[in-house]
């Protein structure tokens, strides 16, 4: 290693080909991906029809949901709306995009002579956040396969935006459909609590707590390269990189980062509508960001007062669409019990496998 | 004689975990490369008599393993795993080797790329293949390659000594 200008550490080529070569110790089992290969081609899984065979293994948060490359199909906005459903049947979640009591930032009135710029509305969603980082900010991604909701993810983190030093929390409870259980059950319920680090350390330890619900088909839940078995729950102390920050530029998927997204014209402004009662703006992704999902069109939508998020929706008029929905709730006891795992009746504690 | 035509089986029986080890390079995550290469593999077999005609069906599996991995749905998590747990209670103990922690922090970094970059730095360094070969891989021109691994590298504070050698060959030869 050598020094570069300001005396920081260059790394080499070599740095990182070793570097890369280390991750191999990674690389999963090669009979367990046959088998759930062979498995899916001629058991649970039709032949021409959308493969669904990581559901036959072992979930591990972080999970992310597969998106089809398909042909980029312009869907008219207009038939958005339409798209737009409610996607957890009988959940009981406060209005997305609210926080009840709020009141509106100065200035930000809508106005109906003409559409705000993309600049001003990222810029306002990220005044609209100073007022609720001791927030908890409540997400729920949701995965949609020709209709049908195949995975759910709810999140609970709170702080909103937590100031180096503070003990933050993340809770996320992930529910999904799977071959064995073609409704949509419980599967895994985790969090991680940490002290905040400061101002450009994303290295941190967390105490991590795991309860892996059994019966959905999974052989257990997997945080890393910790596994937990099913019916039982654990707590381990593990490191994690803290992901979203302005150097994943539009891959976060925070309110915050994509505020900074829409004020770098990463999204513009489609329109003035209504969703869930609210005025909204409506953002359509440009692909013009350091990164791009495919399959666009990414829609979003900011209530038009309160300039937080309420609403985006991934892969608009394609078969499979995600969705993700925001909410902020007041740190009140009850709302603070959320970001608690629940341990099941006669769920014994077990110590995770490596 | 007619050459023989590799079957879907003998394939993934020859080539299979240095598939995987790639794709764990390439996602730096176990779970996430055995998602991307059980999706990859499915559709492969479902077609596999058109791949095995191909000159190299292994490069084009892994192909199909980038842009799957390149396609993937976005996450909204703030935090991703690294590594074993330790036993809440237990003693926590610092790495023991500066390099070792070097390495941690630059994989670290690595995990933070956008995934377009990552890929990039992958399949230059790890699989050793020219930006000509990457740009087909992602389609795109080369030019475009080497912007991402310029911004990578950058990221990285890697300083660029020179062209890829061929000698990065032998990395992903081991097995």
């Amino acid at each position: 290693m050598t020094r570069d200008g300001n005396g920081g550490p260059m790394r080499t080529e070599d740095d990182l080909r070793h570097a890369l070569a280390t991750l191999e110790r990674h690389a999963p089992g090669a009979d367990a991906v046959l088998a759930a290969v062979r498995g899916a081609a001629g058991g649970g899984a039709r032949l021409g029809r959308p493969s669904r065979i990581r559901r036959w293994r072992p979930p591990a948060a972080p999970r992310w949901w597969r998106w089809p490359r398909l042909a980029l199909v312009l869907a008219a906005t207009a038939a958005v709306a339409g798209l737009v459903i409610t996607l957890v049947p009988g959940s009981t979640s406060p209005r997305p995009g609210s926080r009840p009591g709020q009141a509106a930032p100065p200035g930000s009135s809508p106005s109906h002579a003409g559409l705000p710029s993309a600049a001003s509305v990222g810029r306002a969603m990220l005044t609209a956040f100073n007022g609720v980082t001791g927030d908890i900010e409540y997400t729920t991604q949701t995965g949609i396969n020709k209709g049908v909701t195949a995975d759910v993810y709810r999140t609970w983190s709170w702080p909103a935006a937590p100031a180096p030093g503070q003990w933050q929390v993340e809770r996320t409870l992930f529910s999904q459909r799977t071959p064995q259980v073609p409704v949509l059950a419980m599967t895994e319920d985790n969090a991680v609590a940490y002290t905040t680090p400061r101002a450009g350390v994303q290295t941190l330890r967390g105490r991590v707590t795991m309860v892996c619900y059994s019966g959905t088909g999974q052989t257990g839940c997997g945080f890393g390269q910790t596994q937990t078995s099913p019916g039982t729950w654990s707590q381990v102390n593990q490191k994690v990189w803290v992901s979203a920050s302005d150097i994943t530029g539009a891959g976060g998927l925070s309110a915050a980062d994509l505020a900074r997204g829409i004020a770098k014209g990463y999204w513009q402004v489609v329109r003035r509508t209504r969703l869930e009662g609210q005025p909204a703006i409506e953002l359509n992704e440009t692909g013009r960001g350091p990164e791009v999902w495919d399959p666009l069109p990414t829609l979003l939508w900011v209530n038009a007062r309160t300039h937080l998020p309420i609403r985006m929706v991934n892969g608009v008029g394609h078969a499979t669409v995600s969705t993700n929905d925001w909410a902020f709730l007041r740190p009140t006891p009850a709302n603070l019990a959320l970001l608690r795992v629940h341990i099941p009746p006669g769920y014994p504690r077990s110590v995770p496998t490596r | 004689m007619a050459e023989a035509v590799l079957t879907f089986e003998e394939f993934a029986a020859a080539r299979l975990p240095a598939v995987l080890r790639f794709a764990a390079v390439l996602t730096g995550d176990r779970g996430l490369a055995e998602d991307v290469v059980q999706e990859v593999l499915l559709r492969a077999s479902r077609r596999w008599e058109s791949i095995a005609g191909l000159d190299r069906p292994e490069a084009y599996v892994r192909k199909m393993i980038v842009n799957e991995y390149l396609s993937w749905r976005r996450r909204s998590w703030r935090l991703v795993p690294s590594g074993a747990g330790t036993e809440v209670d237990g003693r926590l103990t610092p790495d023991p080797a500066a390099g070792h922690a070097e390495r941690e922090a630059l994989l670290a970094e690595l995990a933070r790329l956008p995934a377009r970059q990552r890929a990039v730095l992958v399949l230059r360094y790890y699989e050793g293949l020219s930006d000509t070969e990457i740009a087909d891989a992602l389609g795109c021109a080369s030019g475009t390659v080497r912007g991402y691994a310029s911004r990578g590298l950058a990221m990285l504070r890697v300083e660029m000594t020179g062209p890829p050698s061929p000698a990065q060959h032998v990395i992903r030869e081991k097995s």
